[in-house]
């Protein structure tokens, strides 16, 4: 591919070759996922055109919806990174689930006993909250690895369901948090919310005043240039990637990697608890409180879109947008999709695509195959190496 | 070196006498011990009857440990072979809803039963062609093995049942019913097989050469190859076996609880087995004890429930205990265990 021109000492070339480098398998394998799930919805007895259409007009058909899918989109992008940073340390995070339910019920808490303080206090100190409670849930499988050597898919994915019982306790029939009613905190104060980026007005559900974007969106974004330059541009950053590649040279090497381990789990806590606690802050269609049912699905989709991003910050922000279109675009494609006999396409077929996606990206030696492309692959990340403690 | 040499002659011989694997997997006593002591508790303060106590939690037990147990023998059949296998989730959930599509299609709960494991070992492929031909990091193929099954039976059940609004009763599988004194006890078919299957696995695994095989190749998989066995054969079929079981286990949660399928309804027994498997040290008989521990905690939540009525805070309490004990496991602090050498590694043959 690089011997078609002159050496590239232009650098606009050389980034757009290195973009298309990068962008190529991942393209490659959201297409064929898509033309997999074309034939599933033929065999299911209905049209992919109108499907894949509706689809793209539930999530980006105007203004509204546009902005339902950024909004979507935003605590995604947080929990992906939770997700990102940590596997760049080699370590596979699926709590970001436990980690943003813990981060949200944390900010609900602190949220609606800070009333008394002025919005410019009030929804940093929130936010903080939040952050902590997600680290700390984050500290825990980092220090049983770093310390015992426990392997943190199992207790990670254990800590989600222990978040779920303890939010749900806390929330449920004797819950010291319940709102009015049963499964909801009270909302938290007007001074601790983010507001809205657009206009927004509660009392229309739809049209071009619901525009629940809220600044959380641009937070977001910012935060994933920051990881990305701690990770690639600091001694940190170093660090946390040679412990990702080979924790043995990283340890002869002087690198402290019980220390590496613990701080990529925290920061991870911290940026999936930062994630609750924006939807509890920002996002108006939770209302500004507690649910017990938020966060459910955030563990395994936020490692679905980081394998997407192939753990790269920046690539985790358009990853992030696809998973949240498609599950925003759902509602309509199952509304006009109609087959000959009356019944309607389900919506859980995104979740179906969803899984073809990573099945193809992250696979990425099945669609070479496919493909029959050649060349080498990048440093792969060894996650399997043992369950816990062991010699 | 040597240490570790010990250490494996020791493992292969605790399986053969009785008296070493209670010393090795001594936790089917210590549950046996705190059901004892919670029986003579609720018989000393008058409230209960201890017999039908007794009986009640040791039917829970068995019940709740029934696909922990399934899960578990499924990942050690993989794992002893070199590939780890956190797809037993997904390959559970696979079961649970082909058990139930097809017994809710056909009218004939016994043909869901047969589908289930099929369904499993179909699953399982994808797995082993990941993980073994194109040597994806198994974790990662596991992973989304997972995710794959929860989009695929949500999609399916969603356009079989939901959408053309069929009746999803699949029927249940029939149990074994018994009265003591005026009170009803049922154990079910799926989990009197699944004690049958963990002395059968136990059989395949250290009496018999297929079992010799598939632990060389978990083992040291070039010495195995070597020795004329062929390490990609036996993989692929100890994986397809893996899924046979935690398909098989599935159907617990359709076709003997409920009879009917709904989403995501394992709710991560295939993630607790996992914790059993190893805290079981990779054996069937150890896995079992380990499972009946997750079980009897499981099943302490209901029987406390039923004797005491819901008191919050210790629902929650018993609810997340099994997989606070999954975390605990995990850490070593109770009994340290050794994995296959080979386990995770991919097997490139010179």
């Amino acid at each position: 591919m690089a011997a078609t021109s002159a050496p590239a000492n232009n650098l606009v070339v050389r980034w757009l070759r290195i973009l298309a480098r990068h962008l190529t398998l991942p393209l490659l394998g959201i297409f064929t996922a898509l033309l997999v799930g074309a034939v599933v919805i033929l065999i299911s007895g209905f049209n992919p055109i109108t499907a894949y259409s509706s689809l793209a007009k539930g999530a980006f058909g105007d203004a509204s919806k546009i902005n339902n899918t950024l909004a979507a989109t935003t605590p995604y992008i947080f929990t992906t990174l939770a997700v990102v940073f940590a596997f760049q340390a080699g370590l596979f995070n699926i709590g970001a689930e436990g980690q943003f339910k813990i981060g949200a019920i944390t900010a609900a808490w602190v949220g609606f006993n800070v009333s008394g303080l002025p919005p410019f206090a009030a929804v940093p100190i929130t936010l903080a909250a939040g952050c902590v409670g997600g680290a700390i849930w984050g500290a825990i499988p980092g220090a049983l690895k770093a310390f015992s050597g426990a392997h943190e898919v199992i207790t990670t994915i254990m800590l989600n369901y222990i978040a779920g019982f303890i939010t749900a306790y806390l929330v449920g029939a004797e819950g010291p948090l319940r709102g009015t009613k049963m499964t909801t905190t009270r909302p938290i104060g007007g001074n601790a919310r983010v507001p809205t980026i657009f206009d927004y007005d509660s009392a229309t559900s739809t049209g071009s005043t619901n525009l629940p974007l809220h600044w959380g969106f641009i937070l977001a974004i910012l935060v994933a240039g920051l990881l990305y330059w701690i990770l690639w541009k600091t001694p940190l950053g170093f660090e946390i990637r040679t412990v990702g590649l080979n924790p043995s040279a990283a340890r002869y090497a002087g690198i402290n990697v019980a220390r590496i381990t613990i701080i990529a789990l925290v920061v991870g806590g911290l940026l999936a608890g930062a994630s609750g606690s924006l939807e509890i802050m920002g996002n108006p269609n939770f209302n500004y409180q507690f649910l017990g049912s938020l966060g459910a699905g955030y563990g395994f989709n936020s490692i679905a879109i980081a394998l997407l991003a192939k753990n790269n910050p920046l690539a985790a922000l358009p990853a992030a947008l696809l998973f949240a279109a498609l599950q925003s675009g759902a509602g309509q494609m199952q509304f006009e999709t109609v087959s000959d006999n009356g019944t309607q396409l389900p919506g859980d077929l995104i979740s179906m695509i969803q899984a073809l996606v990573i099945i193809f990206v992250a696979a990425e030696q099945v669609l070479r195959w496919l493909y029959r492309i050649r060349g080498a692959q990048g440093p792969q990340v060894v996650l399997s190496r043992g369950w816990g403690k062991t010699e | 070196m040597a240490q570790v040499l010990v250490d494996r002659e020791e493992k292969i011989d605790s399986t053969r006498s009785v008296r070493q694997y209670l010393r090795n997997s001594r936790w089917p006593l210590v549950a046996l011990a705190l059901l004892v002591l919670i029986f003579l508790w609720r018989s000393f303060f008058g409230a209960g009857q201890p017999l039908i106590d007794l009986v009640s939690v040791t039917i829970l037990t068995l019940s709740f440990a029934t696909p922990i147990t399934l899960g578990a023998l499924s990942g050690t059949f993989s794992e002893r072979s070199g590939v780890v296998n956190i797809g037993i989730e997904g390959m559970m959930l696979t079961g649970a809803f082909f058990g139930a599509l097809v017994g809710a299609l056909t009218g004939n709960v016994w043909l869901g039963l047969i589908a289930a494991p099929i369904s499993g070992m179909a699953v399982a492929l994808i797995h082993a062609v990941l993980s073994i031909y194109f040597r994806v990091d198994q974790i990662i193929s596991g992973t989304v093995i997972n995710i794959f099954a929860f989009g695929l039976t949500a999609y399916l059940y969603s356009l079989v049942f939901t959408s053309s609004k069929r009746n999803n009763d699949a029927g249940k599988l029939p149990s074994l019913d018994f009265k003591i004194d005026t009170i009803n006890f049922q154990i079910g078919l799926i989990s009197i097989l699944a004690i049958v299957l963990i002395f059968v696995g136990h059989y395949i695994l250290f009496y018999t050469t297929w079992g010799l095989r598939t632990r060389a190749v978990g083992e040291n998989p070039k010495a195995a190859d070597t020795a004329g066995v062929n390490v990609f054969k036996v993989r692929y079929i100890n994986v397809l076996i893996s899924g046979f079981l935690a398909g098989l286990g599935g159907t617990y949660f359709s076709l003997q609880v409920v009879g009917y399928f709904k989403e995501g309804m394992t709710v991560g027994s295939g993630f607790i087995a996992l914790a059993a498997m190893i805290f079981g040290k990779w054996t069937p008989l150890g896995a079992w004890g380990a499972a009946l521990l997750f079980g009897f905690c499981q099943g302490m939540d209901t029987a406390l429930q039923s004797w005491y009525g819901q008191i919050e805070w210790l629902h929650t309490f018993t609810q997340a205990l099994p997989y606070v004990v999954t975390i605990v496991v995990l850490t070593g602090l109770v009994g340290r265990s050794r994995p296959p050498a080979a386990v995770g590694q991919p097997y490139i043959k010179q």
